[in-house]
């Protein structure tokens, strides 16, 4: 059988290829992004299988996630690994990238592979977005709604992005529709075409070791397969037993069905949009574009083209003082800015309870000087006062 | 331990790792995929109408709907049956749906016969198979009359 393959296929070539021995001093943190990689699967894997049981439309949407959570066979342990395994996904390639600036190994010439990661993290920030609205709860549909109002801030596109994203005026089912579809067949094709790209880049260029490696060093360390993969199967199996613990033992939150008019509620975003949550109460009046739109723009482009704006010698973090400086700072604010948005008040008080009325009309003048039999209608009278619009008062 | 001892090891420990990975998912995500395979129907008794609306019936075409969980949907569900009234408060229903493929049969008054439009099956007057491809007779469902209604047991 093996001599069959490797008659028609060019198996020995990849073998010998992925048997290169990598540059010396490769840590774990060298794993991250074999990690990433493996979330991506399993993301994808339990996706394709919670669709199975899922329908997005707003009649159905929450009793579809209900019914997984609570009658289907394994649907509780499903959800639970999609649930935790995207926030795994975003802490892993968050500390991924922290890695790359750490050892610089974003500089020549891997500075495409960076730009192809920077694009992968806003895809997975972007399956984040897209797949908390699936379960048609409440925080899915606040969540959203305000989502959506901040790219509706930004200048020019602002309205026109928003309305394309809520695919009308409001959150509905064409919104639940269109994520569902951004979610579960555009994002999946984006991040597989520029997972694809990037790791050619990452085996063409090699990895980049550590800054100090001597020349000899990028060519005399252990080599990727099988020693690296062993390493990285480790690492996968660790993040595997804690993402099933989390799914065995920890609730996977589904809260209300989904109300737009309960006012009680106090939306709150998934923990990973927590700094821009945050960040947004800092910018009041016309200011706020600056929170909601030239920040995190600004901000993203900058991460985009790093490459290209810092440009020095390759060192580690610690001897380039300002890419220390700029990268702790960073770090702290996002982190901050999480941790100061999880633990903000959420508003206790509640809406006094009034019956709900119908809009009443004030009839004009000439309705109401009718019949005696439609005056009794009304159990008040209408002073000349009161029948006055507001611009005839003056 | 050799080089190559160590890396026959991580080659091995690699492949049960991940062999071992692919159960721990695997067989949940299948038993997700596959758990309607094992579902118990549930059952309930429909009533068809008044039994002395349907007496003397032969073969009479009876449309109804009932509702019934659909996953996580209630959904109204629709069925078409035959009722014949057997006399002395015994009742006949066959279900119109072929035992072949799930067709519907008519029944047909001049060939005493209920007739599959798809794939050409003949079932006679009590439902056994007389020609076509079906392997087994058309269904008889169960009834009962209870306060005056005809009841049928729908899954």
């Amino acid at each position: 059988m093996k001599q069959f393959l490797n008659d028609r296929l060019p198996f020995d070539g990849v073998m010998a290829h992925l048997r290169k021995p990598l540059p010396k001093h490769i840590n774990l943190l060298f794993s991250l992004g074999s990690l990433a990689m493996f979330l991506l699967l399993l993301q994808a894997a339990t996706g394709a299988f919670l669709a199975l049981s899922y329908t997005p439309s707003p009649d159905h949407a929450y009793n579809a996630v209900k019914y997984i959570s609570e009658e289907v066979p394994f649907g509780k342990f499903v959800r639970g690994l999609h649930h935790w395994g995207a926030s795994a996904m975003v802490i892993i390639v968050f500390l991924h990238l922290l890695r790359v600036v750490l050892y610089g190994s974003y500089k020549a010439p891997r500075e495409l592979t960076w730009v192809f990661g920077v694009l992968l993290l806003l895809v997975t920030l972007g399956f984040g977005f897209t797949g908390y609205l699936l379960p048609w709860d409440e925080k899915a549909y606040w969540a959203t709604k305000v989502g959506v109002e901040i790219s509706g801030k930004a200048p020019i596109l602002g309205e026109w992005v928003a309305k394309i994203l809520r695919g009308g005026a409001e959150v509905g089912a064409v919104t639940l529709s269109r994520f569902y579809a951004l979610h579960t067949i555009w994002l999946p094709w984006m991040a597989f075409a520029l997972v694809g790209i990037h790791l050619f880049f990452v085996r063409y260029y090699g990895s980049s070791g550590k800054p100090n490696n001597t020349a000899e060093e990028m060519h005399s360390g252990k080599p990727f397969f099988p020693d690296q993969v062993f390493e990285d199967v480790v690492g996968m199996l660790i993040l595997f037993v804690v993402l099933a613990c989390a799914a065995l033992f920890a609730p996977v939150p589904l809260e209300d069905v989904a109300d737009p008019t309960n006012a009680d509620y106090d939306p709150r975003p998934e923990w990973y949009f927590l700094f821009l949550f945050q960040l947004l109460k800092y910018f009041k009046g016309p200011f706020e574009i600056l929170g909601t739109f030239v920040i995190p723009t600004v901000g993203m482009l900058l991460l985009l083209f790093l490459p290209f704006l810092d440009r020095g010698e390759r060192k580690v973090l610690w001897k380039r003082p300002i890419a220390m400086t700029v990268t702790s700072l960073c770090v702290v604010a996002i982190v901050g800015l999480t941790i100061l948005g999880a633990a903000s008040p959420k508003r206790e008080t509640q809406e006094v309870e009034q019956p709900s009325q119908e809009v009443q009309q004030i009839p004009s003048p000439e309705e109401t000087d009718t019949s005696e039999e439609e005056e009794d209608v009304f159990d008040f009278e209408l002073t000349e006062d009161e029948l006055k619009l507001p611009d005839e008062e003056e | 331990m050799s080089d190559n001892g160590r890396r026959s090891f991580f080659q091995i420990a690699t492949a049960f790792i991940g062999g071992l990975m692919s159960l721990a998912a695997g067989i949940p995500l299948i038993g997700f995929a596959i758990s309607p395979a094992w579902k118990k129907e549930e059952t309930q008794w429909v009533d068809l109408g008044f039994v002395d609306n349907l007496k003397n019936s032969r073969f009479r075409k009876v449309n109804y709907a009932f509702t019934a969980q659909d996953g996580w949907v209630k959904a109204t569900k629709k069925r078409s049956v035959y009722v014949t009234d057997l006399g002395n408060g015994e009742w006949s229903v066959f279900s119109r749906t072929c035992s072949h493929l799930g067709c519907l049969v008519r029944w047909e008054e001049s060939e005493d016969s209920f007739l599959c439009p798809c794939h050409g099956a003949v079932f006679d007057k009590d439902g056994a198979v007389v020609a076509g491809p079906p392997p087994k007779p058309l269904q008889k469902l169960e009834v009962k009359v209870d306060n005056g209604l005809l009841f049928v047991k729908e899954a």
